[in-house]
């Protein structure tokens, strides 16, 4: 419960904070996320207290909260923990490395410490990699819950969505015989996906945004990576966030004006962020813009790639809401052949008219680690715009040095910027 | 016939393993290199070329892979990529990988940039079940057709009965071979069984067999190279393929009489199922329901297996060398230490590099282990 509790505490002072001082914040809007935030951590609080069922997930919360469960997801309740060395000292007692990605070893370590509530049972996958479903099982292991995992193919046709499908059923079955008092609600289903599928929408319609120069959004912006309606306890409160976020930036863009002052350059950030160290800061002062957070999921649910929802261009025919869940469970590029993660780096850089790609080499990052000189040197042939690799790591602070990790993300900058003055 | 054996013994060993490839070209035929053992050798088999198993370099110094992967990266993956980079593999004519794991998934990707022999990329399903079985003959099938146009031929149903056929003879032939580790002391070192298992993966599957049914009867009237009264080990690892390593177990006082290797048993284990009326789908059930790897989501069979094999093999204590940075089996360490132990099972678990290194610590730690389990 210590997460849950952490967790109230630093969304009600940020509420205070972004109310006391809008401009200040960035967006106005934030008041509102935060307010979700808080009402999430209650919700899955309460539902604990009462018994209610509560299902760890990966990506999906659709699914979960159509079935009556509370949602938890695992991998974003890691990326807000406070005490990520506590964890890390937790998952070495048991003999688990401590360089796989930080974010899935801190998500078990938070179970081994009891941070969170104690689920009723966890659905996996290898949505996104190898050290997710790992993490599932081991979290499954050490809290004594029923897991079920699904196993993700890394082509999208009708054969690979019918598999899905199946095993999203089979789910279905599984936690129905498992969990008491959970049952599958297909109109709720219907009417999560609906309000997911609007606010994927707004997020497209922000990733259009975000092609303008200047960029309206600044770099830590670019990390902002809410849930999706459908996992609040009030998703349409969850919907009308995503409309206040995207007017908010609308609003921006339209007056003319950049989040950095005098934009000199635009650059990608790819795979992941050094949560504990503000290097954006130092990059707007000089004048560079990120535009854009780059990982899995993302060119998905932005819309530069396939849409998710309501599409009907990429399977050719409109989807049952069981085949939506699979559609967008097969659509994480880091799932599957390196070509899929590749595409989308480079269709953001196209889109958004970047200058460069910073590619952070999250320790343990299995799936982009090995694909990082490849990517690089396709983003050269094909684009002509260098990629910098940064070794780091989310949340460890001991095994990186700060003050290298900044200097080496400055002289890159620094090196752009003489180019491109000529 | 110590010489015949030692020669098999000794036909993956870098020296040698080149030279079956160079053969089968040097005869017009075509070469398919396999990353994995998850990838279904009687396909390749069928459309008449030969499957040859893809190492990484048994070396320390992987100068050219790091260009490619960082220091904390799979150790058998960056060792390929040194192989893959040096040239030696450039004779092959096709490579097929798998998502045994994502850096193994990921050297399907370097290859391909490295604009070499054409690849292909199998996605194996981590669920043992019917939908499991369906899905995976849908890859290879896929497979199939790939491997047919590089050969220049269909791949028939007759065909590849025909190469089930001659692939369960070579499984048979080492079921037998592991039949005589059952001894109390076995004929034959853990070590050596390692070379004969891994020569299977790069000799053609007849040669092989015939070769291995020479040896088997000389085998059983062997007299055992290892002195009696030391504990027997099971060694649990992946992608383990030198036997050196073994070797410096069985120096330390004991025998390795069983392994939990995908260069060893769970290579072989498991015939197909040649009743059944669609080969690709015999084939799929095979592979997917075979003793499983750590890569597969179901750890309590993994561990099911190997407490079955302890009691069939009267092991003592189980030595678990995990390759260090391969995430599937990092993330069970805890689950298959706990749940051995709970079944009585004495097991110690050190973290290897993929190339034989760190000996010194080694040989300390399995020794202490070793010393615990002497009676």
């Amino acid at each position: 419960m210590n997460y849950l509790e952490k967790q109230l505490e630093i969304c009600e002072r940020r509420i205070k904070r972004v109310r006391e001082n809008p401009e200040a914040s960035g967006y106005a809007s934030s008041a509102l996320l935060y307010e979700l935030e808080r009402d999430l951590a209650l919700a899955q609080m309460q539902a604990f207290r009462e018994g209610r069922p509560i299902a760890a997930c990966f990506y999906t919360s659709a699914l979960p909260k159509a079935m009556g469960f509370e949602f938890v997801n695992t991998m974003m309740t890691a990326d807000r923990c406070r005490w990520p060395a506590a964890c890390l000292d937790a998952i070495r007692e048991q003999g688990y490395p401590d360089d796989a990605c930080d974010r899935t070893i801190v998500s078990v370590g938070m179970g081994l410490r009891n941070d969170i509530p104690r689920f009723s049972m966890i659905l996996g996958s290898n949505f996104a990699c190898d050290a997710e479903w790992v993490a599932f099982n081991a979290l499954a292991y050490h809290t004594n819950v029923p897991v079920f995992q699904v196993d993700i193919p890394f082509d999208r046709n009708e054969d690979t969505l019918r598999y899905v499908t199946e095993q999203i059923r089979e789910f279905i079955a599984f936690a129905e015989r498992e969990v008491p008092g959970v049952h599958y609600d297909e109109a709720k289903l219907i009417e999560l996906q609906e309000l997911d599928r609007q606010a994927l929408g707004y997020l497209h319609d922000m990733y259009e945004l975000r092609k303008r120069v200047p960029c309206p959004i600044r770099g830590a912006d670019a990390f902002r990576l809410p849930y999706f309606p459908s996992a609040f306890p009030d998703p349409h409160k969850g919907l009308e966030y995503y409309r206040l976020w995207r007017d908010e930036m609308a609003e921006r863009a339209a007056k003319g004006g950049g989040a950095v002052a005098d934009e000199k350059l635009r650059i990608l950030w790819n795979v992941s962020g050094p949560y504990h160290t503000d290097c954006f800061t130092m990059l707007e002062k000089k004048g560079v813009a990120v535009p854009f957070f780059n990982y899995g999921i993302a060119s998905r649910i932005f819309g530069a790639l396939f849409g998710v929802y309501g599409d009907e261009k990429e399977y050719g025919r409109r989807l049952s809401p069981l085949e939506e869940e699979a559609r967008l469970w097969l659509g994480n590029t880091w799932c599957g052949r390196g070509e899929r993660w590749i595409e989308s780096t480079l269709t953001v850089c196209r889109d958004l008219k970047l200058d460069a790609i910073v590619n952070f080499l999250q320790s343990g990052c299995t799936t982009t680690l090995g694909l990082a000189k490849v990517l690089a040197d396709r983003a050269e042939a094909e684009l002509g715009i260098p990629t910098l690799h940064l070794e780091g790591r989310q949340m460890d602070t001991i095994a990186i040095d700060t003050s290298q990790f900044n200097q080496k993300l400055e002289d890159f900058v620094d090196v752009l910027l003489l180019a491109k003055a000529g | 016939m110590e010489d015949r054996l030692r020669r098999l013994v000794e036909a993956y060993s870098p020296q040698n393993r080149a030279r079956w490839l160079a053969e089968w070209k040097g005869q017009g035929g075509k070469v398919v290199g396999s990353l994995c053992s998850y990838v279904p050798e009687e396909v390749i088999e069928a459309a008449g070329m030969l499957s040859w198993r893809i190492p990484g370099v048994w070396q320390e110094s992987i100068p050219r892979a790091k260009a490619y992967y960082p220091q904390d990266s799979c150790s058998f993956a960056m060792r390929v990529v040194e192989l893959m980079l040096s040239g030696d593999l450039d004779a092959l004519d096709f490579v097929v990988a798998t998502d045994w794991s994502d850096d193994t998934r990921r050297l399907h990707d370097i290859w391909l940039n490295l604009g070499k022999a054409p690849a292909e990329l199998l996605h194996v399903p981590h669920v043992d079940s019917e939908l499991g079985y369906q899905a995976f003959a849908q890859e290879i099938a896929r497979l199939a057709d790939r491997l047919g146009e590089v050969a220049g031929v269909k791949i028939t149903a007759e065909a590849l009965r025909q190469s089930i056929a001659t692939h369960n003879e070579m499984r048979e032939m080492l079921g037998r071979l592991y039949e005589l580790r059952k001894r109390p002391i076995p004929p034959v070192t853990g070590a050596e069984v390692v070379g004969i298992t891994t020569a299977a993966m790069v000799m053609p599957k007849r040669a092989f067999t015939a070769e291995l049914a020479v040896l088997l009867p000389y085998l059983a009237e062997r007299k055992p190279p290892l002195p009696a009264g030391g504990p027997r080990l099971m060694v649990s690892s992946d992608k383990l393929d030198d036997p050196r390593y073994v070797e410096l177990i069985e120096q330390l006082g004991c025998v390795v009489a069983m392994d939990d290797l995908d260069t060893g048993s769970r290579y072989f284990w498991q015939a197909v199922d040649t009743s059944s009326a669609d080969p690709i789908y015999a084939l799929a059930k095979r592979y997917v329901s075979r003793p499983a790897c750590p890569r597969m989501y179901a750890w309590d069979r993994q561990v099911a297996q190997v407490v079955a094999w302890v009691k069939e093999f009267a092991i003592d204590g189980v030595v678990e060398l995990p390759v260090m940075h391969s995430r599937p089996r990092e993330g069970r360490v805890a689950f298959f230490r706990e749940s051995l132990r709970k079944a009585g099972v004495p097991i110690m678990s050190f973290r290897r590099e993929y190339h034989l290194a760190n000996v010194g610590q080694l040989k300390t730690r399995i020794g202490a282990f070793v010393e615990t389990l002497q009676k």
